[in-house]
């Protein structure tokens, strides 16, 4: 963790360093079918975090011997343009892009009916345009509104957020100063309806007190980024009946 | 798929036949055993059989983080039994996954006094690089590795350094030990259908299970979590993992001690 600037006051008993208070979200805007020549897509922005995601497939697996006669593969590349991030990033395929790609890739493997696709693939590919903390959890959700455009059919969307401890406090969806300099992240993504966790990753100092204040925290947040993903597909739905 | 089920609970029951879902398999250490590592320390944890090593050296300081010392972690499979990775066709993913959990959890946790790993302010500080060795794997990976991680910690002594060259004098080391300050836990569960198991066999792991890493630090704070595995958990699952890891945290910290 990096050190905190002096003066930096990311809590100061009432707000948040960007004015936000505990259980505030950042601005967050979806929209569904970004890329016309896709079968899926959505950008999703957090704040200043911007990302798209795009689906390919249910489509039969090349070379064939890779392919499982008993459920389809779902593969997720994650990808952050180099100019992304302040300092430059080397676009070759990280130790951290070859991690987060398989967590979110087991996240959508459960929320998938994955035996419906016998023999196939399917390819999700996100791109961060712009990071500002909460880069996964962007993606993991621009990743959602992709799939259900893209007709696969699955248990339920899936939603993620973060939190963390900033100053000793707990508070939901970081922006880049509280994730750079507080003393937690969390990030958790669920599907909402069924009440199952599918993606859950924790760094920090967390008592399990602060533990459960945060989930509570992220479990609202989530039933309010649902009803987002779910206006931006009637959105699209709307625009494409037009 | 009937036959498939009752397979699976045949496996789950013979692999548990003398053990309780939430014990570990017997678990042995052994520190010092690589002269030439600054630190090091075997970990075997019933059949699975790891080695850390730790070797220091001096490097510039990160520019965001200047005025602290750089830990690394790296997690390799000895190529001897390079045929037993779980995920064969990206045989590579699990060593990272395993590399980042034990790093993540040493690290935010705060093991170590980065701190004191200053030479020069922001030109010089210590770089500790722990790389494990997995030399059999029997299943549980990551609570092994991060044992030994920890215990190699605990048996490595400082080098010296010319503040001439600004470089390491190689093969002597000093009486003093590392900066530790805090000793992190690590315990690693799979859930098979709806059962909670500590510390998996490899007949155990799947990746279709759902796998749950926690490690503790003092006062039972948690400092890394991560879901693994292809399924999916509840909040009742986590609460029950985390009982089990406040219990087996006190054990891991006996066995750490002598």
């Amino acid at each position: 963790m990096a050190q905190k600037p002096k003066g930096l006051v990311l809590w100061n008993g009432k707000k948040r360093s960007d004015g936000r208070g505990v259980n505030e979200l950042r601005n967050i805007s979806m929209q569904v079918g970004v890329l016309p020549q896709v079968t899926g897509s959505a950008m999703v922005t957090f704040g200043k975090t911007k990302v798209i995601a795009s689906v390919y497939g249910p489509k039969l697996v090349v070379p064939s011997h890779l392919s499982d006669s008993s459920k389809a593969i779902v593969n997720v590349e994650y990808t952050m343009a180099p100019f992304s991030t302040k300092e430059r990033i080397d676009p070759r395929f990280s130790r951290r892009s070859q991690e987060l790609s398989k967590i979110l890739s087991r996240a959508f493997e459960a929320a998938i009916f994955t035996d419906m696709y016998p023999e196939t693939e399917i390819n999700i590919f996100v791109q961060v345009i712009n990071a500002d903390a909460g880069t996964r959890i962007a993606c993991l959700n621009a990743a959602s509104l992709a799939l259900c455009q893209a007709g696969v059919e699955m248990r339920d969307l899936v939603v993620g957020i973060t939190a963390g401890k900033v100053d000793g406090k707990v508070v939901l969806d970081l922006d880049n100063p509280e994730d750079n300099y507080g003393e937690a992240d969390f990030a958790f993504a669920m599907m909402p309806t069924k009440n199952e966790i599918v993606l859950l990753q924790m760094d920090g100092n967390l008592t399990k007190e602060e533990c459960d204040e945060a989930m509570k925290l992220m479990k609202n947040g989530i039933q309010k980024i649902y009803q987002m993903q779910r206006d931006a597909l009637l959105a699209d739905y709307k625009e494409e009946s037009k | 798929m009937v036959k498939l089920e009752a397979n699976l609970d045949l496996v789950f029951s013979y692999s548990r036949k003398d053990r309780k879902i939430d014990d570990f398999r017997k678990i042995t250490i052994t520190c010092g055993l690589i002269e030439h590592a600054e630190g090091s320390a075997q970990v075997e944890l019933g059949k699975t059989k790891v080695i850390a090593g730790i070797k220091l050296s001096v490097k510039e300081p990160y520019l965001d983080a200047s005025e602290e010392g750089i830990l690394m972690v790296g997690v390799t499979q000895a190529e001897i039994i390079r045929h037993m990775s779980f995920e064969p066709t990206r045989s590579s993913f699990a060593d990272v996954e395993v590399a980042r959990l034990v790093d993540r959890g040493l690290r935010e946790g705060g093991a170590i006094d980065v701190k004191k790993l200053v030479i020069k302010p922001k030109e010089l500080v210590w770089c500790i690089n722990i790389d494990v060795v997995v030399v059999n794997n029997d299943g549980n990976l990551i609570d092994a590795c991060s044992l030994a991680a920890m215990a190699a910690l605990q048996d490595a002594k400082m080098l010296k350094v010319d503040t001439e060259t600004n470089r390491v004098v190689l093969g002597e080391k000093t009486k003093e030990l590392l900066p530790l300050m805090k000793i992190i836990t690590t315990t690693t569960f799979q859930k098979i259908k709806k059962t909670i198991v500590l510390d998996p066999a490899i007949e155990e792991e799947s990746p279709k299970n759902c796998k749950f890493t926690i490690s503790l630090c003092d006062d039972n704070n948690i400092c890394s979590m991560q879901k693994g595995g292809s399924s999916t958990m509840t909040e009742d699952d986590f609460e029950e993992m985390y009982k089990i890891a406040v219990k087996k945290r006190k054990e891991l910290l006996k066995i750490l001690k002598n």
